[in-house]
């Protein structure tokens, strides 16, 4: 599904170019569950918004379901957002002048779904995250965890074939963490393609592979012990 | 897709309550504005275009030259010409003489009133369109005996009652006629040139007291014509130039036509009959209006765009969800159209809220029209137009913001457009500053003509017309006024003092210059003028009895050419009359003050004189004015009392100035309203990127006062730039327009002073408030955006 190769991102200053990601060759086939893990400042963030077509490469070749993303124009990308692509993010990232259960729908509005079907496929976002209850409220008016919730919702409403998520735990306690991560194993498990950056070495433990991040070079990619045994 | 677009906007609206109202305010202001010149142009440019036969008619001008070469343009005409160019020339199919507007005492059975009446020719209802309540048009005044009124004089003095048929008794001071009442106009509406008469009558009527309509001497008639289709008037005008020199031996007359259609926005004709007129000010608030419009918007723009980082975080989102540029521009365009529909409607509902003080303010009768589709075509321009200007930018702007950088929160505005910005304040100021230095430029001349010195004591005058029955009697009707308590002084008069009517350039004394031929107006009067219009005696004596009938006063500039030295007891001849210089005047304004003091007669010649000029205390004005409408009856009691006040018929010439300051003092209060919205939004815009640099100023240890002032003084640099460049635009224009008059007031240095205090003033509480606001802000909160 995603092939890197020889993958370079610098920010250039009038002398002196900077990089962030040097080098990496990276393949994720369909179905995967990776976690990309490693120290602030490695270029998680970076990597995983290449992948997700937010950010473009310096140099290198990235190859998306077998096309060469440099060669994607403005519009499909935007496509590939709509249909195989969702984002979970640290910051929820909710609109805030949205509802609950307007944000989950949004997705399903760009994607020109029409009102019965949405609102069953919103309905059921809902009942799955338990969040019936809540579906009126505003973000403000949510805890973290339950944010989160929504956050995931909105990702997967529009069933992507891959979930990108920067630090999803990140803001929230052990105990939400782990809810999401359960979300997500059982998604993988359905065939969602899901690549996650975290700093818990237990919510690791949740995907297949891990692939270890330092100076914006891959220095390990090892699949999860517990897999692997 | 769009409700979910528009439930959002609704919800930012309420979230962001100021920043709503501040660009539902500004944008509402520019509409009404736009739609108020709209409607007014619309108006000033309807004027006489509704005839029938519009392209055909015309005015005839005449064009006098003199000696020294200068010209003048009247439009008053021999009673002759009409009849002889519609026989001579083929290409006119139609004539009319229409004579001036005047005051009448008009009787049906015990019901008295005074109304305007015009004479016409029978022709008029052939060449112009006006609606017919009841009544016939068909052979309309083929019998002298007939006239025709308006629906207002129908009601007022026949009620509800039929009034076809009915004989009415119409008098002046001279005759008495009784006319049949044969049709009913609709009033005629405030766009036309005869608007404000009420009552025709044809000349037919009167022909056996009016030498005037059939010979070529005096010129008392205004003159129209109609061509035949597709007539080539520049051809006819060449062909027509000279007529009354053929026909009077008048070397110094030509005539011209001139479509009615431009009589009213054309009507100041200058040397080589340029015209122009009110079309100026039709075209200045034209421009006006457009750019108040535009400024709206970009306020709206400039105010969107720098509230953005309110809305980065949710572009990122909705386009890593899957959100095209289209679709988020689409997003942005309806939350702009929406507040610009809001606004629209605003501006509509505060347009019908405002029209009765605008149309009392301008004197027009304009209402929105809701009947007509072309209004709705002209709205949904305005809404496209508005929309477009003022939504697309911010909308492009946004959707093309850069995703990874917005959902990072790490976005700011692009420093490119500040220098932009600031262009844009600038001249909204500079702007602001020259409407409001000319309005007060206006405004200190409209008072100028109001408190001039004129020369004699306008204030506490009241004139009204003469009677058949007072004019044999003057001398004994003017006891019985002075027996009044109230009453200091009266006096008869032929033309009003203010605006002398006649004129000749025939007098001739011992030692005349023959080669000048100067005009000389001449004001015909009754015993105690001077005492009454408080107008100063140099040297001489005044009339002091009927004998002195033959006995002449004269102004200071006519006895300057007269010549100084023993100028009393001089002869002079004119008409045939031998008169006498008795006394010499001060100088007097007997036109309005647009023009110079020319040189004047006052002939003591009372049975020419029929107008009653009177002097009143000023104390209990309403009892004493009664008295002398008892009086009056007591003399006609056929004739309407019907009286005004000198003062107020002297504010009235000037009542175009007055409308025009009225506008500008309005358009001013706008722009400089709509201003301070774009001061505004500069200053929203350069806060929200200042908040850390405050926050760390202020954990330094600076304070707020100065923070304040020194975020502020950046911002007065800029009106303090927008009013050096404005003073000298102001300057031009306004010495410009005060150079028309030739009595003004002088520019003065205070206006620009006055006007740079006041944007400084209202720009400093714009951006204090901001800078202020700013300067409070805890900084914790302000560095926690990093
Ligand atoms: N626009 C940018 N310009 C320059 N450097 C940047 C920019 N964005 C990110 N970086 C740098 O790239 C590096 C990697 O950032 P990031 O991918 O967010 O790291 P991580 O997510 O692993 O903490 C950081 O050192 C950051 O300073
Ligand atoms: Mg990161």
């Amino acid at each position: 599904m995603i092939q890197l190769t020889n993958l370079d991102k610098y920010y250039s200053t009038k002398f002196t170019r900077t990089f962030v990601l040097k080098g990496i060759d990276l393949e994720i086939k369909s179905g995967e569950f990776v976690t990309i893990m490693g120290p602030s400042g490695a270029g998680k963030s970076t990597l995983l918004n290449i992948i997700g077509m937010l950010d473009e490469a310096s140099a290198g070749e990235y190859l998306f379901m077998d096309e060469p993303v440099y060669k994607i124009k403005e519009r499909k990308r935007s496509e590939l957002h709509k249909h195989h692509i969702g984002f979970v993010f640290q910051a929820y990232h909710l609109i805030d002048e949205l509802t609950v259960y307007e944000n989950i729908e949004t997705p399903l509005l760009y994607k020109g779904i029409k009102g019965k079907e949405r609102k069953s496929m919103v309905a059921d976002m809902l009942d799955r995250f338990n969040i019936v209850a809540k579906k009126d409220l505003f973000p403000e008016q949510l805890s973290g965890g339950q944010q989160q919730l929504v956050g995931v919702a909105r990702a997967i409403v529009g069933q992507p074939k891959l979930l990108l998520a920067d630090e999803p735990t990140g803001n929230l306690h052990t105990e939400q963490g782990h809810i999401i991560m359960d979300i997500f194993k059982k998604l993988n498990q359905q065939g969602m393609t899901i690549i996650q950056v975290t700093h818990s070495e237990e919510n690791a433990q949740y995907g297949k592979r891990i692939v270890q991040l330092v100076d914006g070079m891959v220095k390990s990619d090892d699949l999860v012990a517990a897999e692997a045994g | 897709m769009i409700k979910n677009h528009i439930s959002i906007a609704f919800r930012i609206f309420r979230k962001h309550p100021l920043f709503t109202t501040i660009n539902l305010i500004g944008l509402s202001l520019g509409l009404t504005c736009t739609l108020f010149i709209f409607l007014w142009v619309q108006d000033e440019l309807s004027f006489d275009r509704f005839h029938k036969q519009t392209d055909q008619l015309y005015q005839l001008i005449r064009e006098e030259t003199f000696p020294d070469g200068s010209y003048e343009y009247l439009t008053a005409t021999p009673g002759l010409l009409g009849p002889t160019l519609k026989h001579d020339y083929a290409e006119i199919s139609n004539t009319c003489r229409v004579g001036w507007q005047g005051d009448y005492s008009v009787k049906f059975n015990d019901n008295l009133l005074s109304k305007k009446v015009r004479f016409v020719d029978p022709s008029f209802f052939q060449m112009f369109s006006y609606s017919l309540i009841s009544g016939t048009l068909e052979d309309v005044f083929q019998h002298p005996n007939e006239v025709i009124i308006t629906k207002g004089t129908a009601l007022s003095l026949f009620g509800e009652d039929q009034s076809i048929g009915e004989v009415i008794t119409i008098r002046d001071s001279e005759y008495s006629y009784d006319l049949k009442v044969v049709a009913v106009l609709d009033d005629f509406p405030g766009n036309t040139f005869i608007h404000g008469t009420e009552i025709l009558i044809p000349y037919e009527a009167v022909a056996n007291n009016m030498d005037w309509l059939n010979n070529w001497s005096g010129n008392a008639f205004q003159l129209y014509v109609q061509l035949v289709e597709n007539a080539d008037v520049d051809a006819l005008n060449l062909n027509i130039a000279d007529i009354i020199k053929r026909h009077t031996n008048n070397e110094t007359y030509q005539v011209f036509l001139q479509p009615l259609s431009e009589r009213y926005l054309y009507s100041d004709i200058k040397p080589l009959r340029q015209a122009t007129g009110r079309i100026v000010y039709v075209r200045l608030f034209s421009v006006i209006a457009v750019f108040v419009l535009i400024i709206a918007c970009i306020n709206f723009m400039n105010l969107i765009t720098a509230r953005s980082s309110v809305r980065v975080k949710e572009v990122g989102v909705r386009k890593s969800i899957g959100a095209n540029r289209g679709e988020l521009f689409n997003q942005f365009m309806s939350e702009a159209s929406l507040i610009v529909v809001t606004s629209l409607m605003l501006a509509l509902l505060s347009t019908v809220l405002i029209m009765p003080f605008f149309n009392s303010l301008t004197h027009k009768n304009l209402e929105i029209p809701w009947g007509q589709p072309i209004f709705y075509g002209v709205i949904l321009l305005i809404m496209i137009f508005t929309s477009a200007l003022a939504g697309s930018y911010p909308s492009v702007y946004l959707a093309s913001i850069n995703t990874v950088k917005a959902l990072k929160g790490k976005w700011t505005s692009p420093g490119i457009t500040l220098p932009i910005r600031k262009v844009l304040v600038v001249f909204q100021f500079t702007l602001s500053i020259v409407l409001m230095i000319t309005a007060w430029v206006v405004y200190k001349q409209v008072e100028y003509f109001k408190t001039q010195h004129l020369g004699f004591d306008q204030e506490n005058v009241i004139y009204f017309q003469s009677t058949q029955e007072i004019q044999p009697r003057q001398e004994f009707f003017n006891s019985r006024l002075t027996q009044i308590d109230g009453v200091k002084s009266a006096t008869f008069t032929g033309s009003l003092p203010t605006s002398i009517n006649v004129d000749t350039s025939s007098p001739n004394w011992p030692g005349k210059d023959q080669e000048t031929k100067i005009d000389i107006q001449i004001l015909f009067t009754g015993l105690n003028f001077t005492e009454t219009t408080k107008l100063k005696l140099i040297t001489g004596r005044d009339f002091t009895s009927m004998a002195d009938t033959n006995k002449i006063l004269v102004n200071s500039t006519m006895a300057g050419i007269v010549g100084q030295s023993s100028i009393i007891g001089k002869p002079l001849t004119f008409w045939g009359n031998e008169v006498e210089i008795i006394g010499v005047t001060e100088d007097f304004n007997s036109q309005s003050l647009r023009e110079p003091v020319v040189p004047v007669i006052i002939w003591l010649n009372p049975s020419w004189s029929e107008n009653v000029l009177v002097r009143i205390s000023p104390d209990d004005i309403d009892d004493t004015i009664s008295k002398i409408a008892g009086v009056y009856h007591q003399f006609s009691s056929d004739d309407a009392f019907n009286y005004h006040f000198l003062d107020e018929t002297i504010e009235a010439t000037y009542v175009g100035e007055t409308t025009i300051g009225k506008l500008s003092a309005i358009f001013t209060g706008l722009a400089i309203g709509i201003s301070c919205l774009g001061l505004f939004g500069l200053a929203a815009f350069t806060f929200e990127r200042k908040q850390k640099e405050t926050g760390i100023r202020k954990v330094l240890g600076a304070s707020s006062k100065q923070l304040t002032f020194q975020f502020s003084r950046e911002f007065l640099i800029l009106v303090v730039f927008a009013v050096v460049i404005a003073s000298p635009c102001a300057w031009w224009l306004s010495t410009k327009w005060l150079n028309q008059f030739y009595y003004h007031t002088e520019f003065h240095w205070t206006f620009i002073a006055f006007a740079a205090m006041t944007a400084l003033a209202i720009a400093i509480i714009t951006v204090g408030w901001h800078a202020l606001k700013a300067t409070l802000a805890n900084p914790v909160d302000s560095l926690r955006y990093e």
